[in-house]
């Protein structure tokens, strides 16, 4: 499932271009305001870009030409949110308050026209995976925070999305919470095309293949996560990876397309 | 611990709303709570006053005599209706207010809740104009035979135009109040436009969908003004229970008065079992 994306949303400041390789996690680094979430926004079609091209595993996700002033008549493509199976999982898990824990993890494959009893089976299924089976009849507004992530983890991947857009996923959680939530992401992330928004250098290390540091809206550095961390080439890189020791051990997960 | 609103933030104040829980009560000085109590008393007196002049001895004579429960009927009816017509226009306007942006939308929103701040009689004739014999539309209505002034139809319609800036303007708010954050998960997951109005925004926005329906149902019941310019008074047909009461004020004011009592009972009743503040549940 390879993903390329080329953008510019003038309103944002943002001017990006990259590529993912099938199976390839790729972390997205910089400070609050470089175009983080905005990117993430583009890929799930919450935003709409100035001009750019992005294509999903051979399907265009929007292409759309410079000059244009966005109203109709325009030329292009821009294909909507629920087109695209680029799942969104944010810093908030958003569970539907008024579904169980079982349906808000069924919703992604009744929506696709799966029968409620066949979807009901595989969120059964994602919610053992995110080791919270025992949580299927209750309401949202009955779990603690790490729980509900892990539900809307279930939930997003229920949904088989070609791309996982993952918006800080960890932020918001207890930080007791923190550690075992990672072990899941890197469980279930494996071989899947995903991109990460984070703050956190240990997200990156333990679950990205590659990073992109962002500064204003451009790409001011990317590479392997342990090489980028080892050399950074940026102020905002040296400083979030000031103290950590990278000579421990060697990368927890295969690198992609290996 | 404050419990989590819809979006999941943790909500401070939500454990301390009252005292009943161990919380403690904050932010209201005492001087508000006295004038608090006057405002109530001004609402609660003039009704208490009314039900002392009720003649309880005719009381059950006055509201079953047959004008009465015809005027009662045709009031529920006609209020039922214009409640499922709000309903039905009024959430997809809602919608168009909260969710989207067009040009000119504060210039909409402003015209759509006039009726809430324009007298009734300025409606009715508004509505007359529109579609009486010699109306906007009523010519071609006419033209196909059929009559809208004048009839129940046209209770239905008066009441339907005052009532529905307050299905808008409470499904509004709570639409606001959500946000659209869940709408947009909703759609990454995979669920289309429809699918997303039908399994989560209706779902989201029930509390303000209801008592929205509520009031609008209980200013449709209360519809004089414009009932009157534009439908008339006939009985069973277009006098509803204000109307009738308007009339037996001229003639018997005991009538009047229990005819009133019956009214605000039934209002009453119908916002009592229905309609809860957000928030509580």
């Amino acid at each position: 499932m390879t993903f390329e994306l080329a953008a510019v949303m003038h309103r944002r400041g943002l001017d990006v271009s990259f590529t993912l390789s099938p199976g390839e996690t790729v972390a997205l680094l910089g400070s609050n305001g470089a175009g983080k979430s905005t990117i993430v926004e583009l890929c799930a079609g919450l935003l709409r870009p100035d001009s750019g091209r992005a294509t999903l595993d051979g399907q265009v996700l929007f292409d759309l030409a410079a000059g244009g002033s966005g109203r109709a008549g325009r030329p292009g493509t821009f294909s909507p949110p629920h087109a695209r199976r680029t799942v969104l999982l944010a810093q908030e898990p958003l569970l539907f308050p008024h579904l169980s824990v079982r349906d808000n993890v069924a919703f992604g494959p009744r929506s696709a026209g799966r029968s409620r009893a066949s979807s009901r089976l595989l969120a059964d299924e994602w919610l053992a995976a995110a080791e919270v089976s025992d949580l299927a009849d209750r309401r949202p507004g009955m779990l603690s925070g790490g729980q509900a992530q892990r539900v809307a983890v279930a939930r997003a991947l229920a949904a088989s999305p070609r791309l996982l857009l993952l918006d800080e996923p960890m932020t918001a959680l207890d930080v007791a919470a923190v550690p075992s939530q990672r072990q899941l992401l890197h469980r279930v992330l494996l071989d899947r095309s995903v991109i990460l928004v984070t703050h956190d250098p240990l997200d990156a290390l333990a679950l990205a293949d590659r990073v992109i540091v962002l500064q204003g809206g451009r790409i001011v550095e990317q590479g392997p996560t342990r090489t980028v961390f080892a050399h950074p080439q940026t102020e905002f890189t040296r400083a979030l990876t000031f103290g950590l020791d990278l000579s421990a051990g060697p990368a927890t997960r295969p690198i992609a397309g290996v | 611990m404050g419990r989590r609103d819809l979006a999941g933030r943790r909500d401070l104040t939500a454990g301390r709303a009252g005292s009943r829980d161990g919380g403690v009560t904050l932010g209201v000085p005492r001087w508000t709570l006295i004038l608090a109590a006057l405002g109530a008393l001004f609402i609660v007196l003039p009704i208490v006053g009314m039900t002392l002049r009720v003649d309880w001895s005719r009381f059950g004579a006055l509201v079953t005599s047959e004008p009465a429960v015809a005027a009662l009927l045709l009031s529920l009816r006609t209020a039922t209706m214009s409640t499922v017509l709000c309903l039905l226009f009024g959430v997809p306007m809602a919608l168009a207010l909260a969710r989207s942006r067009f040009p000119g939308q504060r210039l909409v929103r402003a015209v759509v809740l006039l009726p809430l701040v324009l007298p009734p009689v300025v409606g009715g004739i508004a509505l007359l104009s529109t579609f009486g014999r010699r109306g906007l539309l009523g010519e071609t209505f006419g033209v196909l035979g059929i009559q809208i002034a004048f009839s129940t139809t046209a209770v239905v319609l008066a009441q339907t135009f005052v009532a529905l800036p307050f299905l808008v303007l409470s499904v509004e708010a709570t639409l606001r109040a959500s946000g659209a954050r869940f709408e947009a998960v909703a759609a990454t997951l995979g669920a289309t436009p429809g699918t997303v109005f039908r399994r989560v925004t209706l779902p989201l926005v029930l509390p303000g969908l209801v008592s929205g329906a509520v009031l609008a149902f209980a200013r449709a019941l209360g519809e004089f003004g414009a009932t009157l310019t534009f439908a008339g008074s006939l009985q069973g047909v277009t006098r509803t229970l204000p109307l009738e009461i308007y009339l037996q004020r001229e003639t018997d004011a005991d009538a009047a008065v229990a005819l009133a009592l019956l009214l605000v009972a039934v209002a009453l009743i119908v916002m009592v079992a229905t309609h809860r503040p957000r928030g509580l549940s």
